[in-house]
């Protein structure tokens, strides 16, 4: 159970890799993410799902090794096993139909916003990719991205591929010239909200995907509880979507900022 | 009330492992102890007992040295001698009779029943393996394989229906398996006893989310005649202090899951992504709050526990306090804390307490605790765990049409009937009580396996 099935290194430290899951691959929507252990001495960790292939019966996992626990799956090789896949988890997104959706996407946060991107454009939506790094080795998912969109946007901070600029630029663009309706973002929280200063003052529709902070998708360890709303929400439960306006970016910031401490 | 003599690891070995710090009765000690009991002809042990286990009886075949037979004694009444042996609260030893006569003690129940668990356990399981269930043709779902649902899937078992335990983690036990430190319940007996479980008929299906990876109505239409929720109440609720969010401060329940699921090895491998500071302060009185801080003393950290009882208030055992006292935890005991202190970086240094003392505010003659006027005081620390008060688990009800959940967001149940406002849903243990102890954890799981087997055997005519 839950062999990998192949794996690529992206860069020195993002790597990919598909794992089998039956189960999980039926069942999984856009939005939702697993919990994955690479042994059963390491600690779990959410992904989220990065695409989905129903013949292969696999899920593809995208992820960078920044802890312990991605280290151990990253140092993991063709056929070998994983000790637990749990999910799908999360809450799934309800997909809009016939509109204009941007997807923006920033380093890793592109896996999370690949799956999303896919079932929008199958529920015909005009789907505008903004994807972005801080160098061209930061942009993952390329191809697949573009084969996804009608449109992409690629921008890098020192323009060693696409264009040279930052992602908001291009949202802004985007919002003014194809006049979309609704924004999806994805990436480090700095990233988020310079994203939604852009979006708040085109006022544009905008949802934000968070990374879910758990070690158990149950919100028994009470890591990934923020402040929607003004209510505590657990991310792992309710989310990992939520709508920007909702959001306590204050509250927000700080929990990220502890988790990658 | 006196304790009973109960060897223990010496303070200064068990502070440098995560073994079981009760060593238990030898052989002699616990024939010595049962030879104590004066085998009264109307119990009160018994009486006290919320599973009605006969104590006497059990402890008359240790005293005769057959301590299979004491095993099944015990599990006529409760099918998990051993997590009880270890983690209940023992009111049976308080309603001892010989708790009346001076300078004597109780007899050590709870200890004597752990023996028969660890003496018995190895002969049981030939017996019991041979039973076959399913008579009555009927499919229950267990949801959580906690202490409830443990206890529910076996009794409803040993009634002849076919069970299975849903559960998220990849291990089974719920609570058992992340919440309760390794020196208080081994992961060996843990898994001991869900062998036994298992050995029931019942079946054990691990990574299933149900809300999730499976909706109820899924499993209603898979065949399932009833469906058993016992979540359990292990959500932590925020506990109302400002910068709660800063660095530094976790969650107990957080923190004994990191603990539990990495085991002893995380002595040995201190490189994983838990950042404990020297000074680590607990906000709380209940187990959670002494547990997580006897694991936080393990780790050679300088631990205080900090609440606003008074010490008789706390919601531990005398003898969990005395062992947390004797590892080197210390107690500030009515101190209030309002509010968490945090550097330039957001982490937290310390938290500002107000003194409680008692005062008769009203002049009524109410002796009441308030806070001492300018009596604010700051505790150092870098790092808070919070184990205050904690929610039931109760997402699922959200996710299904007619499932009601209470005020305190409690599966709503009719007094003194185990069904939910949902056909054919039952809940049990905590989800429907509310945060409880141990003991009344099991009696009600019993009490609603019971009402379930006679609705499924109803159903069927």
């Amino acid at each position: 159970m839950f062999e990998i099935l192949s794996k690529q290194i992206i860069t020195d430290r993002v790597k990919r890799i598909d794992v089998k899951a039956p189960k999980i691959a039926q069942t999984a929507k856009p939005g939702q993410f697993v919990l994955v252990m690479p042994d059963d001495k390491t600690m779990r960790v959410s992904l989220p799902i990065a695409e989905v292939n129903l013949i292969k019966e696999s899920i593809t996992l995208i992820f960078c090794e920044d802890s312990p626990s991605l280290d151990r799956l990253g140092n993991l090789w063709i056929g070998d096993s994983l000790s637990a896949v749990i999910g799908p988890l999360g809450m799934p997104e309800a997909i809009v139909k016939e509109s204009k959706v941007a997807c923006v996407g920033y380093g890793i946060g592109i896996a999370a916003i690949m799956f999303l991107c896919r079932e929008l454009r199958k529920n015909d939506n005009k789907v505008i990719g903004i994807i972005g790094g801080k160098t061209g080795k930061d942009i993952i998912l390329e191809p697949q991205m573009r084969l996804t969109c009608q449109k992409i946007f690629l921008m890098t901070e020192d323009g060693t591929a696409g264009r040279k600029g930052y992602v908001t630029q291009a949202l802004e663009e985007v919002v003014q010239n194809e006049k979309a309706s609704l924004v999806y973002v994805a990436g480090p929280i700095e990233i988020i909200e310079e994203i939604l200063i852009v979006a708040r003052a085109q006022a544009v529709k905008t949802k934000v995907i968070i990374e879910p902070l758990t070690i158990d998708g149950m919100g028994i360890c009470g890591t990934g509880q923020i402040c929607v709303d003004g209510a505590d929400t657990c991310v792992a439960l309710d989310g990992p979507i939520f709508e920007a306006e909702k959001l306590d970016l204050e509250n927000l910031r700080q929990k990220m900022n502890n988790f990658t401490k | 009330m006196r304790q009973p003599n109960i060897p223990v690891q010496t303070p200064a070995k068990r502070v440098k492992n995560f073994h079981e710090v009760e060593l238990g009765f030898s052989k002699r000690q616990a024939m010595e102890e049962a030879r104590r009991c004066p085998q009264c002809t109307n119990p009160k042990c018994v009486a006290g007992c919320p599973l009605g286990v006969d104590i006497p009886g059990f402890i008359r075949s240790i005293r005769e040295g057959d301590f299979l037979r004491a095993l099944q004694k015990v599990r006529e009444n409760n099918n998990l001698a051993g997590f009880c042996g270890r983690l209940c609260s023992a009111p049976c030893e308080q309603a001892c009779i010989l708790n009346e006569e001076k300078n004597v003690q109780a007899i050590g129940i709870r200890a004597l029943e752990r023996f028969a668990f660890d003496h018995g356990q190895s002969k049981v399981r030939q017996i019991f393996n041979a039973e076959s269930t399913n008579q009555t043709n009927k499919k229950v779902a267990v949801v959580g394989s906690g202490p409830a649902g443990l206890v529910v899937a076996a009794q409803l078992a040993e009634d002849g229906h076919a069970v299975t335990v849903f559960e998220t983690f990849e291990k089974s036990g719920g609570f058992l398996n992340y919440g309760v430190p390794e020196f208080r319940l081994p992961k060996k007996v843990l898994d001991n006893e869900i062998d036994y479980v298992k050995s029931l008929g019942v079946e054990i299906k691990n990574l299933s989310f149900i809300g999730r990876t499976h909706s109820i109505e899924e499993l209603f239409s898979s065949g399932y005649n009833a469906i058993v929720l016992t979540t359990g109440a292990g959500i932590p609720k925020p506990c109302g202090l400002s910068r709660q969010e800063a660095s530094g401060v976790y969650f107990a329940q957080e923190f004994l899951m990191r603990v539990n699921f990495a085991g002893g090895h995380l002595i040995l491998r201190p490189a994983e992504p838990f950042a404990l500071g020297e000074k680590v302060v607990v906000l709380g009185c209940g187990e959670l709050a002494v547990d997580s801080a006897r694991v936080a003393v393990r780790f050679g950290k300088n631990v205080m526990v900090v609440h606003s009882s008074t010490e008789e208030d706390m919601k531990v055992s005398q003898e969990q306090k005395q062992q947390a006292k004797e590892e080197g935890v210390r107690f500030e005991i009515l101190a209030e804390p309002v509010e968490l202190c945090v550097d330039e970086q957001n982490h937290v240094k310390g938290i500002k307490c107000l003194r409680l003392d008692f005062a008769d505010a009203g002049e009524k003659g109410e002796w009441k605790l308030i806070p001492v006027k300018d009596s604010e005081f700051i505790i150092e620390a870098d790092t808070v765990i919070l184990a205050g008060e904690s929610k039931v688990n109760s997402y699922i009800a959200k996710l299904t049409q007619g499932l009601k959940v209470d005020s305190q967001e409690r599966f709503y149940r009719k007094k003194d009937q185990a069904q939910t406002s949902a056909k054919n849903i039952f809940a049990a243990g905590a989800a429907a009580l509310g945060p409880a102890n141990f003991i009344e954890v099991l009696s009600d799981s019993k009490n609603v396996s019971n009402q379930i087997d006679l609705f499924l055997r109803r159903d069927g005519e």
